[in-house]
């Protein structure tokens, strides 16, 4: 599946991707049986690297929030930088593209929190039933 | 005990956030219409015969509440009649049920579309809605247009144009500076083509909905700044920029533009953010129904309206 679960960090700031309904709809694809992801890019991964993948994507919404509530501007990028490595290192420091861009992933996160979602797919309420 | 209004946070510990009355600062810009500033956004709100209409809520309850007062000071006696939405953000349009719960809103259809899948905490659904480009509106004695030329930030973006006044609104599309940061929820492909579009109406003061008010010329400005960073974004893919690496972007198009553009505050921190926004624009082609020639048709109809309005 491309462009969805990529190991490491999530891509840049998550172009295009539609934070509300992605991990619950993500986990539909846990109701087959598979045994190997091939994702849009770089490594073939198993279930347990997609499960880690997308707890990734959980944590950094709970990361987004409590950013918010401690006053962090996601507009400050050097006030962003600083708390991701403050904060999201010691958790996922060895995860590939760490240092390039976790701190865009947070910033990211935290402006789906303040705007509540972009558009209609941002907004969906999805099915999340076994496929 | 009242219910506090979490918009969609999920995470315990919001409250302190949330019910925090900013400091804002008001300016008298004509004999009826005032802006309000919390030191970032800002948006307008206008003295009507017997009401006041407000557009937006603020970003958060405590805002709202704080915007009320405001209100209240600049015009005593007078309730919030009337709340217009200029777009779907709760950091703009979340609070309703805090700055004035028993008003009329009104927004755009297909804002109020998407307000009615989001189902946030304190934003309330419009009463009132608009389709199409311009709507001429008369409320309690205030004329006024509302405009929506076609997707530019956020879903349904409205900008207020006040003729009489010569002042243009129009939240969170361009703004006095360069600090759009990762440009979120922007809609690239027509962003500049339908701002354009504003830019013929006969107006000089122009309010964004951040920072400072400003005037034409910035206005002018901020349209070339994005066809600038656009047209080196393109180039980037040319002279094999490794358009995924912020520090690249940022040192290649921040050097291609900085003289012409590097007197806009905040240049230098923002420009590497929004150039890999903008050259993943390119990479990918758009996001959505929103980044085509012909946007928002399809959704238009397909959706229903939850307000009934």
């Amino acid at each position: 599946m491309v462009d969805t679960v990529i190991p490491g960090v999530g891509y840049t700031f998550f172009p295009d991707w539609h934070l509300a309904p992605y991990v619950p709809v993500m986990k539909r694809l846990l109701s087959l049986d598979w045994d190997l992801f091939v994702p849009g890019h770089f490594w073939i991964t198993d279930r347990q690297g997609f499960i880690d993948n997308l707890a990734y994507y959980d944590r950094m919404a709970d990361m987004a929030q409590q950013a918010i509530f401690d006053s962090l501007d996601p507009h400050n990028f050097t006030e962003v930088k600083k708390y991701t490595e403050a904060n999201l290192r010691g958790e996922f420091g060895e995860l590939f593209r760490f240092q390039e861009y976790c701190a865009m992933n947070l910033s990211r996160y935290m402006q789906h929190y303040l705007t509540g979602g972009w558009g209609i797919e941002g907004n969906w309420q999805p099915n999340t039933t076994p496929l | 005990m009242v219910e506090l209004n979490t918009g969609i946070f999920t995470l315990a510990g919001a409250q302190q956030y949330l019910e925090r009355e900013p400091e804002l600062h008001v300016d008298q810009l004509s004999a009826r219409i005032w802006t309000v500033c919390d030191g970032v956004r800002r948006t307008l709100f206008v003295e009507a015969d017997s009401s006041v209409i407000a557009f937006d809520t603020l970003a958060t309850p405590g805002a709202a509440r704080a915007y009320r007062k405001a209100i209240t000071a600049a015009i005593p006696g007078k309730p919030v009649q009337t709340i217009i939405y200029s777009h779907d953000h709760l950091d703009h349009a979340g609070f309703a049920a805090d700055l004035a719960p028993d008003a009329d809103i009104i927004a755009d259809e297909m804002c109020a579309k998407v307000i009615g899948m989001r189902k946030a905490k304190g934003q309330l659904l419009p009463t009132q809605c608009l389709s199409g480009k311009r709507n001429r509106l008369m409320i309690d004695g205030v004329g006024l247009m509302l405009l929506n030329p076609g997707p530019t930030h956020g879903t349904g973006n409205l900008s207020a144009y006040f003729e009489h006044e010569k002042i243009l609104f129009s939240s969170d599309t361009l703004l006095p500076n360069a600090r759009y940061g990762l440009l979120p929820d922007y809609h690239i492909w027509n962003l500049v083509r339908f701002m354009r579009e504003l830019q013929q109406l006969d107006w000089n003061t122009f309010v964004p909905g951040r920072y400072e008010v400003t005037d034409r010329a910035r206005f002018e400005k901020g349209c070339d700044f994005f066809v600038a960073v656009k047209v080196a974004s393109q180039q980037a893919f040319a002279e094999f920029v490794p358009i995924w690496v912020l520090g690249a972007m940022e040192e290649y198009v921040g050097g291609k533009l900085r003289e012409q553009f590097g007197d806009l505050d905040g240049f230098d921190e923002n420009i590497g953010l929004i150039a890999i926004r903008i050259v993943h624009h390119y990479l990918m082609g758009g996001w959505g129904l929103e980044d085509t020639w012909n946007p928002g048709v399809l959704l238009a109809d397909s959706l229903t309206n939850p307000s009934g309005a």
